[in-house]
């Protein structure tokens, strides 16, 4: 799969900043989506014309947490996106609960690696 | 020895001494009984024997009359005359006819003899010295055997006349000379073969119609004598024979001279004693003898008879089984009786435990009314015995409840039992969960008549299990929210700071300050939780005592400490305090609430707004201090209002750096002085209320 957009949803900003930052060591020319919450991605997600080619997707969030935006998401339209979970989460509960949605494909513990992203490139 | 044991051995002593009794009378009657029968029997014997004699005797009569009545009586004559008469008394050994013949007719007759058919006829004597007969040597008067019937057996006695034959001579002469049938002493006959003891019995007869004159007259008239040999055995054999009654001893004795008594006759040795022997003198032909019978066989029946051994063994049976049967009775009886009184003892136990037990006990009618309500119960519901008797079983239940208690009532009526939790009312309207326990009753005929109804008061319990289910569901989220937020921004800083690194190496200032900077947050939002946490423990665990406290001053306090806070200084502060009476509250609780109410508002500001405010007051409302922090900030979403109070809930992103745990722990702190925390939202902003209930001591 081929990267040229992706979406980065996490409240914290530091692992905003860390994503960004490995996500363009992986290849600058990925265009990086920013969102704070579940609330906030559906937002920006309803004014793109082009879907992202994957959605980073953290769990604990204010507002709207991972789960119910996977909710909404999985629902409301025909999800064009793959879906990572990535978060510092290790609960099995949040593991089964995520991975229950088709769009899910991977669930990574943070924080994101190179490696990683040559692996979701690979898909 | 217990007293139930008298009466079984009264009637035992009583019942055996009426045995003895009974079996003593009964013999006595019996051994008596028997006596006379055995003496009836007896006299029944001897006058039996008697009359045989007199019928004996009769026949020398017959014959006597029969010589007196005919002029010549022949041989043939005698023989057919007799012939039935010795028929019908058989025991009679002969009937003769012994002529008187003088010498001078001697032998004439002995012709007449031979003439008659008796061919060898001669006048015997004894021949006392070689034995057996001879001719008659000569006399003046001769007494031979004549005729003589029945012949066969006798022939030995044809023509006897035994001259020294004392008893015969003696009994001869003196028939003649009183002409009355006479009989012998007792001697052996002749014609004898065993030593049976005999009589002979002469009857005389006289020639001639004219009146005996003198004993001469008599001696020169006698034609002859009639002679009937008896013997004494054969008679009274021939007696006993005919006797149907049992066997009897019989003694014949002659006691004509008292002082030489002679044994006719003796069967058996009379060994029953003279009690049950009778005996009679009877007058045979001019000799008295006495004839006594007696029984034979002493144990013989009657005396066999154990009829009142009988009558004892039964009485005494019937004596022991009354008293197996009173045993028994009382036996039952005293297990009854303990039953009885374990059965009282262990009724008399419920009934005073379900009086004492603390849960509600009640009985219900078949029509759903109490009959009965214990001391618990009543304490529960508030009410009286008096006012709960007669009134319906739904008095307690709170009308919400009623159908789901209906429904519990069918299904005891069903299954026999149900089991509810229910809200219940008291008298005085108050409201209480109830925990509900329906046993149907039945009696004997299975036929339903009511029920128990079991009750008691769970509030606390219930209570109780809400307050450790939210406990632990907290706990729960706890864990699982610490394990992630304490973690996260630790393993972010690691990250941050590997990257602060590198840029350093690359001489990329820029990226590395950011890097630094980022970490720095990460750093601080850390620092904050486990902050919040340590509060939120002591939140949990201080058990502090109430203190004056001084509002005003405890808001003053809270506005300096926020004062560093960002955007702090474009907030416009306005306070009102109308609460002024002193007041005792948890100092720490109520400065936690103040600090995060002053924070949150200058934290969420909405910087949109040209004058940002908070407004801080106090007022009573009611029983009530009030204390309220309004502002026109950023606001909470509606749908976020359910979990306002929760753990780890943030409503913001991007101006927060809350933990999350802020007004979950002002509600706890609310909860812990027994007020509560109200969130309204304004039109713009929001309204936080403390609500605080106070007691008379500490508004005067």
């Amino acid at each position: 799969m081929k990267l040229e957009t992706v979406m980065v949803i996490d409240d914290s900003e530091e692992d905003q900043f860390l994503s960004k930052v490995t996500i363009q060591s992986y290849d600058k020319n990925i265009k990086i989506l920013q969102a704070h919450d579940g609330k906030d991605a559906l937002e920006i997600l309803a004014t793109l014309d082009k879907q992202p080619d994957v959605i980073f997707l953290d769990i604990n969030m204010p507002i709207m947490n991972g789960h119910e935006f996977l909710s909404i998401y999985s629902a409301h339209k025909e999800p064009s996106a793959v879906v990572i979970m990535l978060t510092s989460s290790d609960q099995k509960i949040d593991r089964d609960r995520s991975q229950a949605y088709a769009c899910v494909k991977q669930y990574l513990i943070k924080p994101l690696k190179k490696e990683d992203l040559v692996m979701i490139s690979n898909l | 020895m217990r007293v139930y044991y008298i009466l079984p051995i009264l009637i035992g002593i009583i019942g055996t001494a009426v045995s003895f009794s009974a079996y003593f009378t009964y013999k006595n009657f019996e051994d008596r009984k028997a006596h006379q029968e055995i003496l009836s029997g007896n006299k029944e014997t001897i006058t039996n024997i008697q009359r045989h004699i007199n019928e004996n005797l009769n026949v020398i009569h017959i014959l006597k009359a029969f010589y007196d009545a005919s002029s010549n009586v022949t041989r043939a004559d005698f023989q057919i005359f007799t012939a039935p008469l010795l028929e019908a008394n058989p025991d009679i050994q002969a009937l003769e006819w012994v002529p008187k013949v003088t010498h001078a007719q001697r032998d004439a007759f002995k012709q007449q003899a031979i003439q008659d058919g008796y061919t060898h006829y001669e006048i015997i004597e004894p021949d006392l010295e070689n034995g057996g007969f001879k001719v008659s040597e000569r006399r003046d008067v001769y007494y031979p055997v004549y005729y003589l019937e029945p012949y066969e057996g006798n022939e030995k006695v044809l023509g006897l006349d035994p001259p020294f034959n004392e008893p015969r001579t003696l009994a001869i002469k003196q028939a003649t000379e009183t002409g009355e049938i006479t009989s012998t002493t007792s001697l052996i006959l002749t014609q004898e073969t065993k030593q049976q003891k005999a009589v002979l019995i002469f009857n005389p007869v006289y020639k001639g119609t004219a009146p005996l004159i003198d004993i001469e007259d008599r001696h020169n008239r006698l034609s002859g004598l009639i002679l009937m040999a008896l013997r004494i055995s054969d008679t009274v054999n021939y007696v006993l024979a005919r006797d149907l009654s049992i066997p009897k001893g019989v003694t014949v004795t002659d006691i004509t001279d008292p002082r030489n008594p002679s044994l006719l006759f003796k069967n058996a040795e009379n060994i029953a004693g003279s009690g049950l022997s009778s005996s009679n003198i009877v007058d045979v032909a001019g000799r008295d003898w006495q004839i006594t019978v007696y029984p034979v066989d002493a144990a013989a029946p009657p005396f066999m008879s154990r009829r009142s051994e009988l009558v004892f063994v039964i009485g005494m049976a019937l004596n022991f089984f009354i008293i197996y049967i009173i045993f028994q009775l009382i036996h039952r009886r005293r297990i009854i009786e303990n039953i009885v009184a374990q059965r009282t003892k262990e009724v008399q136990e419920l009934s005073n435990a379900m009086e004492k037990t603390v849960e509600g006990v009640s009985v219900v009618n078949t029509q759903g009314q109490y009959i009965y309500t214990n001391e618990a119960f009543n304490q529960i519901t508030g009410y009286t015995a008096q006012e709960l008797i007669g009134r319906s079983w739904l008095t307690i239940i709170h009308p919400s409840h009623m159908e789901q208690i209906d429904a519990a009532r069918q299904s005891m009526m069903q299954t026999g039992k149900a089991t509810e939790e229910t809200l219940g009312m008291r008298k005085d309207g108050s409201t209480f969960d109830m925990g509900v326990s329906l046993i149907s009753k039945f009696d004997e005929q299975n036929q339903f008549i009511g029920n128990f109804c079991f009750m008691s008061d769970i509030s606390l319990r219930k209570s109780t299990e809400n307050y450790l289910k939210q406990a632990n569901e907290e706990l729960e989220e706890f864990a699982y929210r610490t394990s992630h937020d304490l973690r996260s921004p630790l393993v972010s800083s690691i990250s941050l700071l590997e990257l602060a690194e590198t840029a350093i190496k690359d001489n990329n200032t820029d990226m590395a300050v950011e890097s630094i900077r980022h970490t720095h947050r990460a750093l601080t939002k850390l620092d904050k939780l486990v902050q919040d946490i340590l509060a939120l423990t002591k939140t949990k665990n201080i058990d502090e005592e109430d203190t004056p406290v001084d509002i005003a001053a405890m808001v003053e306090d809270s506005l300096m400490k926020h004062s560093h806070m960002a955007n702090f200084n474009r907030l416009q502060i306005r306070k009102d305090f109308r609460y002024l009476a002193p007041l005792k509250l948890k100092h720490s609780r109520i400065t936690l609430i103040i600090g995060n109410l002053v924070s949150n508002a200058i934290k969420y500001q909405d910087l949109s707004e040209t004058i940002s405010y908070i407004e801080i007051s106090t007022y009573q409302d009611d029983a009530d201090f009030v204390f309220c922090v309004k502002d026109n900030g950023l606001g909470i979403a509606q749908e976020h209002h359910k979990k306002l109070f929760k753990m780890f809930q943030r409503f913001h992103n991007k101006v927060s750096f809350g933990s999350g745990l802020g007004l979950y722990m002002m509600k706890k702190s609310a909860d812990i002085m027994g007020g509560e925390i109200i969130f309204e939202p304004l039109e713009k902003g929001s309204s936080f209320k403390l609500i605080i209930p106070i007691n008379k001591k500490d508004r005067s």
